[in-house]
């Protein structure tokens, strides 16, 4: 089991150190002539040239990322030649409120979903396996703008039930703020009720055809402890594993969400930025999103490992 | 081990078991909705220019803002352009990037799955290293990196989109792959000598094809999808495009003055999508009998 | 409809009774109609075989007695009586008390049948808890106390252990304690012993034997082997396209059997001690009918030796044909008098007079798949013509050596030698003219042919590129088929079939030597005769030599002219045929002979058990790898010392530290010594017990 883990860091720790280098390569060569793509055209040589040398860009590009990689990982995270303000409290601040969204996005979806898969495999063809299969493979699919727009028409246009903004007015408290978020939360949801019931489904399916779970009805057990002690048991560490693995997809719907609602969040300065340019942010959203991402996906193949006894007590 | 009987057991060809699987497929209702969606918005994409009531591009500004009537039937925007024709004229980008994008996914994705899985060895963990590093990393915010910092183009978007799903398509080559290779008459077709390439073609790939067409059109959703949603995001076709994710992002400002000019669009998309989608269940089911 | 009454037994009635039971599955959107017209009862304590091949419904009857037929499955008509009560009119809450406490079942993969998230103890003691209504901790109890009813040792360490930390036979042991916890008035074995090795298999018969002097369930024994059923069984049920179409005590039925169908399993199935060149195998003519077909008439008419105008038109019942038996043919009476078929035994093959030099060496092989050593060591000869035996359990390394000789796998160290020279170890490498003398038949119809392909396909390209000289219509006709059924997608073929256009590829090159490995294992017992008759033919007529594996050691006896036997990665004994069959032999050769379920009277012979279990193949013991479970065990020189080779006859050898002559007096048929600890009999075995 430890060795299981120790080797899921290093894979991380490899990915990590990849995925670095591709950022820092996409942010510092993609643009052309960095100096010249922040100043705009009409800038002179001369100015190009001297912002150039301030930036560093004329070093040797390993020399850079080394001393790009260095800083960063002292928390040195540079200052946004846009905004004027050091990378790292900017990057922060819009995660926190990322987060929040995301946090309210997600208690609302991993119950629900997780249910409504189970339910969906242990009565196939059922009312809920049909809404589960055909609903939530619609919803999976509909892009999260266009959701959330409709959304958008209906309860806050026509309905007036919501706001159309997502940020609350300042000083508001927890409450409130949360409200603001329910209209913006919903498109995320929509996403991931889909992905993620149709999984649970399937792991419970899984479990259903499988003899073991016969051999507990022919047992005469009662349904309750069948569902508990032999579906639950086998159908959530999959489903749990699938939840974890959905915060790429997470992260990719809150760039559409945050960018439609105009909600300051990490997804919304990844996009701004990389459209003015603005280098170091680019790099810091990017990098700290991937770290984000990949730990997740660690505590999925880690959860997965501690809930199921054939990878816990390997061998005999 | 039984005697089982078959629709095609008398011919027993190629074009009778392909009658086969069409015949399946006409029995799925989730298939035919599918069908009929996506055949009406190609339809609409190619033909566009005969069938709109109204120039996609004409500006009329006395005629702004209108709701859905009898002469503009989804209403105007807030140029007083025909919300209808803009909705058909904008199928095309959508149409044109995601098929080429998922078509070169699936060419690239099956080639690598295949060798990747047949070989084994580094090329194997190399592929299986990139499909982690895209799940760290998905294809969205690299888009929105590269492109942002690139600058928006068609031709790049249907790269990127191509580049990012291939390692999708080759994971479920790979593991069908995989799943065929340890079988006896893989064993015997090396017995008779046979050389990779043959193993890898003849033997080997009529036998997954199935699972990968299945990918191949989720992939084509989701390619609608990512294609729809960079053009939201300014990162596609620039304006006048008549292009839906493009309209929706501009029509967000009108959103309490014209809702009509956002949901044309947006529905439409939808609309698309899921067709797309019910056409890949249908595919899914007819391939798993 | 008269059940088969039992005089003197008037005061006990029948535990289990099913009434003209007719049941269904859908497949494809199409109701088939399975079970027809089935009945049998069954009394406390009694065992009742039910023997058919695939399709026969055996399965389906068993799900039906228990109501588990799903959503593809319905019971059309009929009866069925648990102890006087009605089962099919059973509530949903009624029937889930029935389950586990009157009625049981132990399933084919125990494996599979346990949950893998669930401790082995807590699946146990579920069943008490819930009903019996027993508290936490006596549930406890009895669970510990069932995990020593069937023989687990260290119960307390057992109950924690998850069921993929356990072994195949202690799985179906778990299953078994499960199934019997309540004592259930019925228990039906659903092919408990396929999936398992045969020394486990005998073990865990040997233990449903014991248990049935403690458990006086009702027990319904379903399985494909008649040899076990003969063995397990007061009375066996012969089922033929969902009819019972014989009934009776075992030993009378397999002895004289009162329904054609009966007589052709009996005289397809090879019975150990029968050899090809005394005798020859009987296939039944004609195919199994289509799945859930109704005819008119006798549904084994088409096949039938005896059938007349009346069998084609008129359905027979179940008639009795004397005290306790019935069968459903007009003319039962004749069966005992219809003749074996006139073709000749076969001749014999081996090597010719002139040429003694091996045609394939297989010198020291070593082949390790990372801490496993699959092959330890190992060195055969085969001859020209000659077919040799390959036998072992699973784990043995037989399958890696074939592979190995094939050039599928390579071995790390050892040569492959094939008339006299060294050959290359990947087969890609080897010259062409090798590739077309050493060819494979595998075991697995559905995985030796490419889906995707026709017949045709497979064998012209197999033609063209090992240069053959038949063309595709030869071959068919040298392996019996039809051309017309080479033009379809291999899917579309049976597996039979599969397995003719598998052995017509191998043969396409002209080979001098085919490996075959268990080409007949995934087959039906009626096919099995009709392939294993074609590869003894084929041997002879085109003389080449075989390489046979089988676990199946009545078909490697019937085949064979020179048997290895084979245990852990090595080979341990090599010799004639009758010379490994019969003592001197080696212990571990003595325990598998000595395992196989035989259908005739068991003779003078005992029955040896094997201890514990197969060791973890990647720590073999040292010393004798066989020594942890040998019943003939020396002492401490079996785990320090490989044992070394010793002669035991002319061309017979074995690996053992106990001398050949000391064996000889041991192992004797009278007059042996049975080796001490062997488990007692029951009341169905032989004399000779321990």
């Amino acid at each position: 089991m430890r060795h299981f883990v120790l080797q899921r860091l290093l894979q991380m720790v490899v990915t990590l150190a990849i995925v670095a280098i591709l950022v820092f390569a996409f942010s510092e060569l993609l643009p052309g002539d960095i100096g010249r793509a922040m100043l705009g055209r009409f800038a002179t040589p001369d100015q190009v040239l001297r912002l150039n040398h301030e930036l560093g860009a004329d070093r040797p590009l390993v020399e850079r990322f080394v001393d790009w990689a260095t800083h960063f990982a002292a928390g040195d995270w540079g200052t946004s030649q846009l905004l004027d303000t050091p990378v790292q409290s900017l990057v922060v601040d819009r995660l926190a409120n990322s987060l929040l969204l995301s946090v309210v996005a997600l208690i609302v979806v991993v119950p629900l979903s997780i249910l409504a898969g189970l339910m969906a495999g242990v009565n196939e063809n059922g009312l809920v396996d049909r809404f589960v299969t055909v609903v939530g493979l619609s919803m999976t699919v509909i892009p999260e703008f266009v959701s959330g727009v409709v959304l958008l028409v209906i309860f806050a246009v026509a309905l007036h039930i919501l706001p159309v903004t997502a940020q609350a007015p300042q000083g508001s408290g927890l409450g409130t703020r949360i409200e603001y978020l329910i209209l913006p939360s919903l498109p995320l949801v929509f996403e991931l009720f889909g992905y993620i019931a149709r999984m649970a489904r399937a792991t419970t399916l899984a479990v259903v055809e499988a003899p073991y779970y016969r051999t507990a009805i022919l047992k005469g057990l009662p349904r309750r402890r069948i569902l508990t002690h032999h579906v639950l048991r086998n159908s959530l560490p999959a489903s749990v594993t699938v939840v974890a693995a959905q915060f790429g997809y997470l992260v990719g719907g809150l760039v559409v969400v945050e960018r439609l609602f105009n909600y300051p969040g990490i997804g919304k300065l990844l996009l701004d930025s990389a459209v003015h340019h603005d280098i170091r942010v680019v790099e810091a959203c990017a990098l700290t999103l991937a770290v984000l991402i990949m730990v997740a996906n660690l505590v999925a193949d880690v959860s997965y490992g501690v809930l199921n006894p054939r990878v816990r007590y390997a061998g005999r | 081990m039984s005697e089982l009987l078959s629709i095609s057991e008398s011919s027993g060809s190629r074009s009778a078991a392909a009658l086969y699987y069409v015949r399946i497929l006409m029995r799925s209702r989730t298939f035919l909705v599918g069908g009929v969606v996506v055949v009406f918005w190609l339809l609409a994409a190619a033909a566009w220019p005969f069938i709109v009531p109204y120039d996609p591009q004409a500006v009329a500004p006395f005629d702004a803002f209108s709701p859905p009537n009898a002469v503009h039937w989804l209403g105007t925007d807030q140029l007083g352009r025909d919300v209808f024709s803009r909705v058909l004229a904008g199928s095309t980008s959508v149409l044109a990037i995601a098929p080429a994008a998922t078509v070169l996914a699936v060419f690239a994705g099956s080639l690598i799955g295949l060798v990747a899985g047949y070989y084994g060895g580094i090329a194997d963990d190399l592929l299986m290293r990139f499909v982690d590093a895209q799940l760290a990393f998905p294809g969205l915010i690299t888009a929105v990196m590269v492109l942002g910092l690139l600058g928006p183009s068609e031709l790049n978007m249907i790269l990127l989109i191509a580049i990012f799903f291939t390692p999708l398509v080759a994971r479920v080559a790979r593991s069908s792959v995989l799943g065929e290779r340890e079988k006896d008459y893989i064993g015997a077709a090396r017995m008779r000598g046979e050389r990779s390439p043959y193993v890898m073609f003849i033997e080997i790939l009529p036998n997954i094809t199935g699972p990968i067409v299945v990918e191949g059109t989720v992939r084509l959703g989701y390619a609608v999808f990512t294609a729809a949603t960079l053009s939201f995001l300014g990162l596609g076709l620039q304006p006048p495009s008549p292009d839906w994710g493009r309209t929706v992002s501009e029509q967000a400002n009108y959103l309490q003055d014209a809702p009509w000019a956002l949901l044309g669009p947006a529905v439409a998309l939808a609309t698309l999508v899921v067709g797309v989608n019910l056409l890949a269940d249908g595919l899914r089911r007819a391939v798993r009998e | 409809m008269t059940t088969v009454t039992r005089a003197g037994e008037l005061a006990r009635d029948p535990v289990l009774l099913v009434s003209r039971l007719n049941a269904s599955y859908k497949r494809r959107g199409l109701w088939l109609h399975t079970l027809k017209d089935v009945s049998l009862d069954i009394r406390a304590g009694e065992a009742l075989g039910l023997v058919g091949e695939s399709g026969c419904g055996k399965s389906t009857l068993a799900f039906a007695i228990m109501r588990y037929l799903g959503r593809n499955g319905r019971i059309d008509s009929g009866q069925i009586t648990l102890g006087g009560v009605d089962l099919l009119s059973l509530n949903d809450e009624r029937l889930r008390e029935a389950r586990g406490r009157d009625l049981a079942m132990v399933y084919q993969e125990p494996g599979s049948a346990l949950n893998p998230s669930m401790r082995v103890g807590e699946q146990i003691a579920e069943v008490f808890r819930f009903q019996t209504g027993s508290s936490s901790r006596e549930a406890q109890n009895r669970t510990r106390e069932m995990l020593r009813t069937v023989l687990l040792p260290d119960p307390d360490g057992m109950m924690k252990r998850y069921p993929h930390q356990l072994s195949g036979g202690q799985q179906q042991r778990v299953v078994i304690a499960m199934a019997l916890a309540c004592n259930p008035k019925l228990l039906i074995l659903d092919e408990p012993t396929t999936g398992l090795d045969a020394s486990v298999e005998a073990e865990v018969l040997d233990l449903i034997g014991a248990l049935r002097r403690d458990f006086d369930s009702a027990i319904l024994f379903i399985s494909h082997n008649l040899g076990l059923v003969a063995r397990a069984c007061e009375r066996v049920g012969i089922l033929y396209a969902g009819r019972l179409v014989e009934e009776g005590p075992a030993g009378q039925v397999f002895d004289t059997p009162a329904h054609p169908y009966t007589l052709g399993l009996l005289r397809c199935v090879p019975r150990l001690g029968l050899a090809k060149d005394s005798s020859r195998l009987e296939p039944i003519p004609g195919s199994l009918p289509a799945l859930g077909s109704d005819v008119l008439g006798c549904s084994y008419a088409p096949r039938c030796p005896l059938a007349r105008e009346r069998c084609h038109t008129e359905r027979p019942e179940l008639l009795p044909v004397a005290e306790q038996r019935a069968a459903e043919c007009f003319y039962s009476s004749e069966v005992s008098s219809i003749p074996l078929s006139v073709t000749p035994a076969m001749a014999p093959s081996g090597p010719t007079q002139d040429d003694h030099r091996p045609l394939l060496g297989l010198m020291r092989i070593r082949k390790a798949y990372g801490a496993v050593t699959a092959c330890n060591d190992v060195t055969i000869e085969v001859g020209r013509g000659e077919i040799f035996g390959l036998v072992g359990e699973s784990g043995s390394g037989k399958t890696t050596l074939a592979r190995v000789a094939a050039g599928l796998a390579e071995a790390d160290s050892g040569e492959v030698i094939f008339n006299g020279d060294p050959v290359a170890r990947k087969v890609g490498k080897r010259r062409r003219t090798l590739q077309r003398a050493l060819q494979m038949v595998f075991q697995s119809p559905d995985s030796t042919l490419n889906p995707a392909h026709s017949g045709r396909f497979v064998l012209q390209r197999a033609i063209d590129r090992l240069r053959g000289s038949r063309d595709v219509g030869d071959l068919a006709s040298m392996v019996r088929m039809d051309v017309d059924q080479l033009g379809v997608r291999t899917t579309q073929l049976s597996g039979g079939q599969k397995q003719r256009v598998a052995i017509a590829r191998a043969f396409a090159g002209s080979p001098e030597l085919v490996l075959c490995d268990e080409p007949v294992s995934a087959l039906d017992v009626s096919v099995q005769a009709a392939i294993l008759n074609l590869l003894a033919d084929l041997q002879v007529s085109q003389n080449v030599a075989y390489v046979f594996i089988s676990h199946d050691l009545a078909v490697v006896r019937y085949l064979s002219d020179r048997i290895g036997v084979m245990y852990l990665g090595e080979l341990f004994e090599v010799g004639s045929a009758e010379q490994v069959f019969a003592p001197p032999h080696h212990p571990y050769t003595e325990a598998l002979v000595s395992a196989i379920p035989s259908l005739g009277p068991r003779g003078t012979r005992g029955r040896i058990r094997l201890t514990g279990e197969m060791p973890d193949p990647a720590r073999p013991p040292s010393g004798c790898r066989f020594n942890t479970r040998c019943p003939r065990k020396l002492g401490v020189i079996c785990e320090r010392e490989a044992p070394p080779w010793q002669e035991a006859g002319p061309g017979h050898v074995l690996r053992c530290h106990i001398s050949p002559t000391i064996l000889q007096s041991l192992q004797h048929p009278t007059g042996g010594i049975e080796p001490s600890g062997a488990p007692t009999d029951t009341a169905l075995t032989s004399d000779l017990g321990a």
